[in-house]
């Protein structure tokens, strides 16, 4: 096969060439950062765009009554959709995987990598929270009479050897912690329905 | 009498009570490689719905998860969406905790395999 770049000035080619070489390394360090892999920097808007068009997947693929809402805790979006069934029947799993799978394919489609760009440029508040989690739980051990610096496989193993059970109930208590700050200060986004 | 009575009553309602804050669920755990050990709890209590995904032994680089979940009286589903973070827990109240499905990457970016728990 002929080389794109024979009819090329040098110069020329060896810009192009590095272009090339210089997309596709973001292109691969995308792919492996989150899933679906980010696309670089977008805004709230562009987020925005992508789950409007993801709710209008999920009702071409047979979903009613589909919305989206942002999530402000997590930076993301999710989605609801309404059952075929009566509210007060239990839900058949063959119902609920026919919409997860609709869900799932549909953001892969529109919104998974644009999502993923938006929370890695969030990265460093989503690793704040992690290290606020974190220092809950060695808090708690603290309080029970363990002392720790920092938990890593290591540590974490020698706490779970020597006081078996107490880093679950530290884990657990700072998840009810996490969770009773998270409800005083909820706050999520609907976006209006596409269909209407 | 009256006092046999009354702790009789008494007994009842702690029994009615602790059965009314039994949670159901279940909570998955896995070896997912490079060190990486995860776990996923879906589980339903009489006030909330719980989905918890969390690096059991702190040697995954990130976890991700989405749940489905559907709240009481409602005939709506939701799904969550993936979710980056290393520690996640969703609750809701008046809610079903359906589903939740967590995969993790270790600290080189790559993918792991994933756990999954049906509530």
């Amino acid at each position: 096969m002929a080389s794109p770049f024979r009819r090329m000035p040098r110069r020329l080619a060896i810009l192009a060439t590095v272009f090339v070489v210089a997309c596709s390394g973001v292109a691969g360090s995308a792919d492996s950062a989150t899933p679906g892999g980010p696309v670089g920097s977008v805004t709230f808007a562009e987020l925005e765009a992508a789950a409007a068009r993801t709710v209008q997947c999920m009702e071409e693929k047979g979903l009613s009554e589909v919305t989206a809402s942002y999530d402000a805790q997590y930076f993301g979006f999710g989605f609801e959709w309404g059952s075929p069934s009566d509210s007060s029947a239990d839900p058949s799993s063959s119902e609920i995987e026919r919409g997860e799978a609709i869900a799932v394919e549909c953001a892969d489609r529109y919104l998974d990598a644009i999502a993923a760009a938006w929370q890695e440029m969030h990265r460093s508040e989503i690793e704040a929270a992690n290290r606020a989690f974190e220092q809950r739980i060695i808090r708690c051990l603290r309080e029970q009479g363990i002392e720790v610096t920092g938990l890593n496989p290591t540590t974490v193993d020698q706490i779970d050897a020597a006081h078996p059970g107490v880093r679950d109930q530290c884990f657990n208590r700072a998840l009810d912690e996490e969770a009773l700050e998270r409800e005083r200060s909820g706050s999520t986004t609907t976006l209006p329905d596409s269909s209407g | 009498m009256i006092r046999r009575r009354a702790t009789t009553i008494l007994i009842v309602v702690v029994m009615m009570l602790a059965s009314a804050t039994v949670a159901y669920g279940a909570t998955a755990e896995k070896d997912v490689g490079s060190g990486c050990r995860i776990g996923a709890q879906a589980y339903e209590h009489w006030t909330k719905a719980r989905h918890v995904s969390y690096d059991d032994n702190y040697g995954c680089g990130d976890l991700y998860q989405y749940h489905v979940r559907r709240c009481w009286g409602t005939n709506k589903y939701y799904w969550s969406g993936w979710i980056s973070t290393n520690t996640i827990d969703k609750q809701y109240a008046g809610c079903d905790a359906i589903y939740t499905k967590t995969k993790a990457k270790d600290y080189n970016g790559n993918y792991l395999d994933f756990v999954d728990v049906w509530a």
